[in-house]
């Protein structure tokens, strides 16, 4: 384009201090190129000439005026532009003496023929002044595969370097050469242009700095050239260490000294560009077993099992007993390949956790004419160590296809050491029958797993198709060793029973998945699917009683022992059609299957062959108005295989009080299951409510059938049974009152299960109902630095079991009250305390180990330390009071069985964790979501 | 002879008018907006799971009415659109009037599925005006640049042929409607594929039916801090007035 400039210098001197508060005044008529047609709406606006910024603008009216006043002294070009015309540019030097302009006739001149195009690359300039620095964006210019930053350099216009890698901008030399504002090893410019790579670059800037090096009292700029990395192209680290003790000053049944509690770990993630590895590892005697989902997410440990929640993420708590934890690995992830699209990642960690439990129960046994009670005394030492190997690999095989492969690896190896004291009383608390069993199990095995899958994209868009192997494979073997002693309490006699018993248990399952979608215009979906299974577990269990005479586990007991196979083929279709307009969503699938099953009872020779078809319907409808609202309905059937110890006929003797066998005619269950859910919420008055409902029908559910001998002891046998039912509806709601300062949280939910089972061969159905009410409500004071809450729930709960009618009703209060308090120079206090109170309601049943009351009280302060709060001192007490107990209440068809484990209770614990990272910053924890 | 001359200076005028390109007063422009989410949703690793290569460029249609003061912007249904599942959340969709004769401007946000009202005044921008030039929808713009902070620039084209000082979401101000606007690393980027001179309907400008529930933006920016705070970083709620 060409341009007219004019400049008007209305006085001689142009000073670089303006006056304040005197406005410019320029006005102006413009006309037409001949001079003599006034133009209406033609622009004119004023540009600073030194940072161009816009001072203002105005149009010119009927009769081709304008006129502009609303800014200061200062020195502007003023652009005339009318889109008929080429445009006209003036440059106005203001001052105190010149600050009226008046440019009584702006002729525009005629469109020039030859207009230039500017080009623009992705509306983003390759070139561009920031303030007084050049910036090249890199990307702009291509260079090849593997090129370094000599090579980018070389390419950008103004830019030359020499064949000793000197380089000059502008005609001016380059002193040097930094990366992100710093120097890259030493002061040699080549040493970053030869060995950093071009494509993590991201702009290229070139600007004057003192020089820093120069001779005492040298004020002289060097021109330097700073090369500013991508994201991608950084490299750093970041950690968590931690380590808390007692130093056994914990009193344990008064004692001190004896056992200190502790816990430890280590969080480490470095990463480089793409490539991440990270360490992790885990020690605890306390319920602390396993890390959050936020320390999940930010180190990447993908396959650290975990509980928590997003809302809190904090770790999971093991409380079945007496824990000690360890487990540490490693993950290594990368990415490769064009534009980084293949991934790679590998992990190992290791696990050793042991549990000890010690329980007292009191089961109560509902016959027709008949009531028992046993008393246990349990003691349940289990310890388990795993290696575990995982690999992830994914490659993008074109634009369209990608193959994954992600194998799993395990080896473990478990002990087992239970031992359980059983009294059997009749109703009227006579003993009739006492037993003595200990059977400790060593196991060891291996499992593989995993899947291949390749997928494939089309050119039309959302058609996709996918052909999917998976392998299931696990091996174990067990050794066990059975000690138990009965004492006929009213016959005066005893019985003893000393055995050594294997077990070796393989399966195998292979599926082969092929899924194609193919789209029907732009809002319907067809998605076919076929699935092969083939599944093989064979299982050798062998017994041998104890031989008196040679003291040895060497007489076979044939009762006991026996080698039993299965087989299962699938063949399953499918078509699922899908159709989802603005806002809706609806599927409707339909599958039909066939299994054939064959049982194999090798020590028998019988053959149990079933051969079944299913048909497995599916409905899903959403609809989701806003993203702060949505309903979801669907219904779905499903059907699942009996595993192998469901269907080995060979009885388990581990518990001689209890004896469990399977049965090889058990056929697959059939479930009918609908979810309901709602939910609402307003983000700005933060209010919100929830509720749905669950409700399933099980038909072929899998039920113990079992029988009582005269003194309550059981044999049972796994059976099918018809309508096993559930039903679960929850709601709750958010109240914010106050500005946020009060928040009320009411929940409600209310529950039924119907559950089947035989005893004696009399059909037993058992119904539990329960509802529990709940309230919260949160303080948020003194500027949200005091945090208060206080909870209350009561559960209400009654089982009615058909055989006898009798009902046993029973209550579960939970009452809580906590706060935070975050003080100044950092230190914070925390507390909370709950108060429980477990009650057997009615009549029926119940000298009370149900019923029970205690209050835990933890109390937690802090102090942070270092400018940045990364290193954090803590004391906390758990349980201050001494009084945690775990007690729980089983039903399972007529019994009712009550337990009480004793757990950790009180410890204090003083810890000590550094957070850091490779920028000296302050590094937060990660959280949950996002 | 009358009615001769009356044809000669009809035909005069046509022709004037169509030699030369008109200046717009009042209109409708229609705008596409290019959303790399890629670059907008950035680290956020859990959006990042379903954002790929090819699902990252999100592409929506606004139009923009106005006259010579007062403009609304606003997102144009389609009922074509595919259901991007969370996708749709990733970017805002604001209608936003502008009056630039009381320098006020009015917004209904649909964060979070609920509008919420704002009404407040104009923010003021310092533009830099560059003699870079490209055009779009055939009218010629010019480049200026706003400095949001120090990290962000914000590309801004206008065309002095279109005088209202209009443009999408809460840019206005500069000689001419802001025809293209992208923020500097082309996360965001809106451009004008149409643009319409009709005459406007004044009582689409007017926003006086929303009575209920009218926060200024500081306001909502200190309930939304509280509100979402939790979730959602402080800088991120300023960041989604920031163009307001």
């Amino acid at each position: 384009m060409k341009f007219t400039k004019l400049i008007i210098i209305a006085l001689a001197l142009m000073t670089s201090s303006f006056g304040y508060g005197q406005n410019m005044q320029v006005s102006g008529t413009v006309y037409d190129s001949t001079g003599t047609k006034p133009l209406k709406n033609a622009l004119a606006m004023a540009i600073r000439i030194n940072d161009s910024q816009l001072l203002g603008f105005t149009r010119t009216d009927a009769s081709g005026k304008f006129e502009m006043n609303n800014f200061g002294l200062d020195t502007f070009s003023l652009v005339i532009d009318h889109p008929d015309f080429d445009e006209k540019t003036y440059y106005i030097f203001g001052n105190e003496e010149n600050n009226l302009i008046e440019i009584k006739s702006v002729i525009l001149p005629s469109k020039s023929q030859e207009i230039e195009e500017v080009v623009i690359y992705a509306y983003k300039d390759p070139i561009y002044y920031k303030g007084d620095t050049l910036v090249y964006v890199a990307d702009s210019f291509a260079v090849a595969e593997g090129a370094v930053v000599e090579e980018l350099l070389k390419k950008l216009p103004g830019i030359t370097v020499d064949k000793d890698g000197k380089i000059t901008s502008q005609g001016e030399e380059i002193s040097k050469v930094l990366v992100d504002g710093d120097e890259f090893f030493g002061s040699d410019p080549t040493i970053a242009t030869k060995n950093l790579g071009a494509d993590g670059i991201a702009t290229v800037q070139v600007y004057e700095k003192e020089n820093e090096d120069g001779i005492g009292g040298d004020d002289e700029k060097i021109k330097v050239l700073d090369l500013k990395l991508k994201d991608s192209a950084k490299k750093g680290y970041f950690g968590r260490i931690s380590g808390a003790s007692d130093f056994a000053l914990t009193p344990i049944l008064g004692e001190l000294g004896t056992n200190p509690f502790y816990e430890g770990e280590i969080l480490l993630n470095k990463f480089d560009g793409a490539q991440k590895i990270s360490v992790f590892a885990l020690g605890s005697n306390t319920p602390r077993s396993s890390f959050g989902w936020g320390d999940m997410n930010k180190f990447g440990l993908e396959n650290e099992s975990s509980s928590g929640n997003r809302w809190n993420g904090g770790a999971q708590n093991n409380t079945s007993g007496v824990p000690q934890t360890l487990k540490a690995g490693v993950y290594y992830s990368d990415k490769f390949g064009k534009n980084k699209k293949s991934k790679f990642g590998v992990n190992y960690s290791y696990y050793n956790d042991r549990l000890d439990a010690n329980s007292a129960s009191r089961s109560e046994y509902y016959l027709t004419d008949t009531t028992y009670i046993t008393d246990d005394s349990i003691r349940r030492y289990t310890g388990n160590e795993s290696h575990r190997f995982n690999m992830n690999l994914e490659l993008q095989l074109d634009s369209l296809t990608t193959l994954q492969v992600k194998p799993a690896f395990t080896l473990d190896k478990g002990i087992s050491d239970n031992s359980d004291i059983s009294s059997f009383f009749t109703t009227g608390g006579v003993q009739t029958l006492g037993t003595d069993v200990r059977d400790s199990t060593s196991s060891k095995g291996f499992s593989l797993g995993g899947f291949a899958r390749i997928n494939r994209n089309f050119k039309k868009k959302k058609r996709e198709m996918e052909l999917r192997y998976d392998l299931s494979l696990n091996d174990n073997e067990s050794n066990g060793y059975l000690d138990s002693y009965t004492n006929f309490v009213a016959l005066m006699t005893g019985d003893t029973l000393r055995q050594n018993k294997t077990n070796t248990n393989n399966t195998t399952s292979h599926f082969a998945t092929f899924t194609y979608i193919e789209p029907i215009g732009k809002k319907m979906k067809l998605e076919f699917q076929y699935l092969f299974e083939y599944g093989i577990s064979n299982q050798d269990k062998q017994a041998f009683d104890f031989n008196e005479v040679t003291s040895l586990y060497d007489s076979l007991n044939t009762g006991l022992t026996n080698v039993f196979n299965n087989t299962r083929i699938q063949n399953r279709a499918g078509i699922k059609f899908s159709y989802e307009p603005k806002k809706h969503y609806f599927g409707v699938t339909a599958r039909f299957r066939d299994i054939t099953i064959a049982n194999v009872n090798e020590t028998t020779g019988i053959e149990t062959p079933q051969n079944l078809q299913n048909f497995l319907p599916a409905i899903e409808y959403r609809y989701k108005p806003s993203m702060s609202k949505r309903l979801r309905v669907n219904y779905r059937t499903s059907s699942q295989a009996p595993s192998i110890n469901d269907v080995q006929p060979v009885q388990d003797n581990s518990n001689p009080n209890r004896l469990v066998s399977g049965n090889p005619d058990l056929l697959p269950n059939y479930m009918h299951s609908a979810n309901i859910m709602f939910n609402t919420w307003k983000a700005l008055t933060g209010r919100y409510i929830w509720a749905g409902g669950n409700f399933s029908l099980t038909n072929n559910a899998f039920a113990d059938s079992t029988t009582y001998n005269s003194f309550g002891q059981t044999e049972s046998k796994t059976v099918n049974v018809d309508g096993n039912a559930m039903a679960v509806v929850y709601s709750g709601a958010g109240i914010p009152m106050f500005g946020r300062k009060i928040t009320l949280e009411p929940g409600i939910n209310a529950s039924f299960f119907r559950f089947t089972n035989y005893v004696s061969g009399i059909e037993n159905k058992t119904d539990n109902y329960a509802i529990t009410p709940a309230m919260k409500v949160k303080f948020s004071l003194l500027g949200d630095s005091l945090e208060m809450e206080a909870s209350g729930s009561y559960g209400y709960n009654n089982a009615i079991s058909s055989l006898n009618r009798i009902a046993t009703p029973y209550s579960v209060g939970n009452y809580a009250a906590g706060f935070k308090w975050r003080l100044p120079k950092g230190f914070t206090i925390s507390s909370e305390g709950t108060y429980t109170v477990n009650a057997q309601l009615g009549e029926a049943g119940g000298d009370g180990i149900y019923d029970t009351k205690f209050f835990v009280l933890n109390a937690e302060i802090s102090k942070k330390f270092l400018k940045t709060n990364n290193l954090e001192l803590a004391l906390k007490g758990n349980d201050i009071l001494n009084q945690n107990i775990n007690a729980r209440r089983e039903i399972n068809g007529n019994v009712t069985t009550d337990y009480r484990t004793t757990i950790i209770s009180r410890y204090f614990l003083l810890k000590l964790t550094l957070r850091f990272n490779n920028r000296k910053t302050k590094e937060e924890d990660g959280h949950g979501m996002f | 002879m009358e009615c001769f001359k009356r044809i000669l200076a009809t035909a005069i005028i046509a022709l004037l008018s169509t030699a030369s390109i008109a200046q717009i007063t009042s209109g409708k422009i229609i705008y596409e907006r290019r959303t790399n989410l890629k670059k907008t949703v950035g680290d956020n690793p859990r959006a990042k799971q379903f954002i790929t290569e090819e699902n990252k460029i999100r592409k929506e249609n606004f139009e923009l009415i106005f006259n010579e003061t007062s403009s609304v912007f606003e997102f144009i249904e389609n009922e074509d659109e595919e259901e991007g599942g969370m996708m749709k959340y990733l970017t805002q969709r604001n209608k936003v009037y502008q009056n630039l004769e009381d320098k006020e401007f009015f917004m209904v946000m649909n964060s979070w599925g609920q509008p919420m009202h704002l009404k407040d005044s104009l923010s003021q921008r310092k533009w830099k005006v560059t003699e870079n030039k490209r055009k779009f929808a055939g009218h010629m713009c010019r480049k200026a640049i706003w400095e949001q902070n120090d990290s962000t620039r914000i590309y801004a084209w206008f065309s002095p042929d279109i005088v209202p000082s209009v443009g999408p979401e809460g840019f206005y101000g500069l000689p001419g409607a802001i025809l293209g606007l992208a923020t500097e690393n082309g996360a965001i980027v809106y451009f004008a594929t149409e643009i319409k001179e009709v005459a406007v309907d004044k009582t689409k400008m007017d926003y006086s039916e929303y009575k209920k529930d009218i926060f200024t933006k500081q306001e909502l920016i200190t309930t939304l801090v509280k509100s979402m705070g939790q979730w959602i970083k402080k800088e991120d709620l300023e960041a989604m007035f920031s163009w307001y």
